[in-house]
Formats: structure tokens, sequence, C-alpha cells
């Protein structure tokens, strides 16, 4: 009896649990991810803004969020245009032959709730320069239910996913263990990105 | 004399561009990234904020500009030297005519 109880009372819960696709290529073109790296003289900073992906989102089960985010690699932007064909270039990231850099999440681990938002750790395999290597992201989980329409004019929900964290060159091929006194080998990245899921 | 003056002129320029531009130790920038925090949702700024990045046409000195003037500096130091030498040659020469 109890477990027909239960059965009944979760049976709602599967039938209204929903995923909701979230697409991360932003018409407000606020979606940039930022990057940092230590250099001989001073530190290299710089963005990349061509961001897309989907992520799948189920706010009743968070742990199954999965997705993924890609980056162009040739909007990645510093303020030195030297640098910047350097960093484009065949012995950095290949931008032409390697136009994509990807992050695929197959599942969240280690959940906590801290008010509107959710702390975990991103499992996934990053891919650079057609290197793949299974990484573990802390990242923050912002659901807002019904918030797209006061961003984009159409009704729907955001999803916010922030996260800092570093990758090393090494681990994907670039010059690796070359120019280490001139270019640090740990790249700090830092994103901020707005989901968006519009209700049909 | 007037042109000894005009010697230092070069590097007095080039680090005052230097220093104006926040004397950076990294190389020449020919933009510069303006950062707008921009609310997610507008008018509720308690929800978080995205960063807006805008790159900005721009020439921003770097090292090269107070290592130019004084390669510039020392380029007429040594015109000057070189001047010197020809007119006290030429003086010289006058001399013993």
């Amino acid at each position: 009896m109890n477990l027909f109880r239960f059965t009944c009372l979760l049976l709602p819960c599967f039938i209204f649990a929903e995923t909701k696709s979230f697409d991360f290529k932003d018409s407000k073109g606020l979606n940039t991810v930022i990057f940092q790296l230590d250099a001989l003289l001073e530190s290299i900073n710089g963005s990349a803004s061509g961001v897309s992906g989907k992520i799948d989102f189920d706010p009743d089960d968070p742990a199954v969020t999965k997705g993924v985010i890609v980056l162009e690699s040739s909007s990645l932007r510093v303020d030195n245009p030297v640098l910047q064909e350097h960093m484009h270039g065949d012995d950095w990231l290949d931008v032409t032959k390697f136009p994509k850099i990807e992050f695929s999440l197959s599942n969240l681990t280690r959940l906590k709730v801290q008010g509107r938002s959710i702390h975990a750790s991103a499992e996934g395999k990053m891919t650079i320069r057609n290197v793949t290597i299974k990484m573990s992201i802390p990242v923050e989980l912002t659901y807002l239910e019904g918030m797209l329409e006061k961003r984009n004019r159409i009704s729907g929900d955001l999803l916010i996913v922030r996260s800092k964290f570093s990758v090393k060159r090494d681990d994907f091929g670039i010059r690796a263990g070359e120019y280490l006194d001139k270019v640090a080998n740990n790249i700090e990245i830092s994103i901020n990105l707005a989901g968006v899921f519009p209700s049909k | 004399m007037f042109n000894q003056l005009l010697i230092p002129v070069p590097v007095i320029i080039a680090s005052f561009l230097w220093v104006m531009d926040g004397a950076r130790l990294s190389f020449w920038a020919t933009s510069k990234a303006i950062k707008e925090e921009i609310p997610i949702v507008a008018g509720m700024p308690e929800l978080g904020t995205q960063t807006k990045i805008t790159w900005e046409d721009q020439f921003i000195h770097g090292i090269e500009t107070p290592i130019l003037g004084v390669l510039i500096m020392f380029a007429l130091l040594l015109v000057t030297y070189l001047q010197k030498k020809k007119f006290e040659k030429s003086i010289q020469i006058d001399g013993n005519k």
C-alpha cells in the first residue's frame, strides 16, 4: 500500500518533469568568455564572443544536466594585433584547422543549492585543437523561470551559467613545454553565459 | 648649443606619451577592451550581471615607445658628435692653410 502511495505521489513528477533545452547563442551578444594568462612583460587578457551551444536542464533534477557549449576559436581577441595573429596561427590555436573549442557536459555532481543558485561540479570533456580531455569544472547555475520576457521580450526561462577554471596549454598540445618562461602554461578562463528557453 | 638642447626631447616626449597611456610594460596595442556590467534581467541587477566587452580601436603606447625615444636620442647624439668632429676638422684644415 505504501509503495502504491509513493508511486502515486511520484508519478506526477515524472509526467510533468520537463527537460528544457537552453540555447546559448545570445541574441544580445553578452555571452562572453574571458581569458587571462601570464606573460613575460604583462598578463595577456582577452575575450571571445562566439559562444553557442545547448544545455538540457531539468529544474527538478539538475544532476542530469547535459549539453554542449561551443566557442568559435577565431572569436578570441586580444589588444595587440601581432599577438592575436600568433594566437590564431598554426603554432598556437590554428583557428582555420580547429575552428571550435568545445565543452561537452555529461552531468553535474556535488550539487549544492544556495538561494537561487546551484553550485556543482560539471563533469565533461573539453576539446581544444582536436585534443579531448575529461574535465571537472566548478559551475554555478541560476535558473530564472519566466524571466526571458524581461530580457528578450519573449516569454520563457533563463539559465545562467557562471564558472572560473583554468586549462593547461600543455594538456591540449598548444606549444607544449615551449616558451614557458614567456607565456604561462595555465590559462585562466571565466565564463558568464545566459541561455534562453523560449516557451512555445 | 641649441642643437644639444634638443637631443633629450625625443626621450621626454616618448616617456610622456608612455606614462599617459599607463606606463604599460607590454607591447603597443591597437585596441582597448571596454568592460561594462549589464544586468542579466533589465532592471533587476540583484539577479546578477554579465560583462559586456566592447573592443574599441585605440592606439596605446607600450614599452617600445620609451625604447624608441632612447634610440632616437642616441642617434641624435651620434649625429651631433659627428657634426662636431667634422666642424673641428674643417677648422683645423682652415688653420693649416
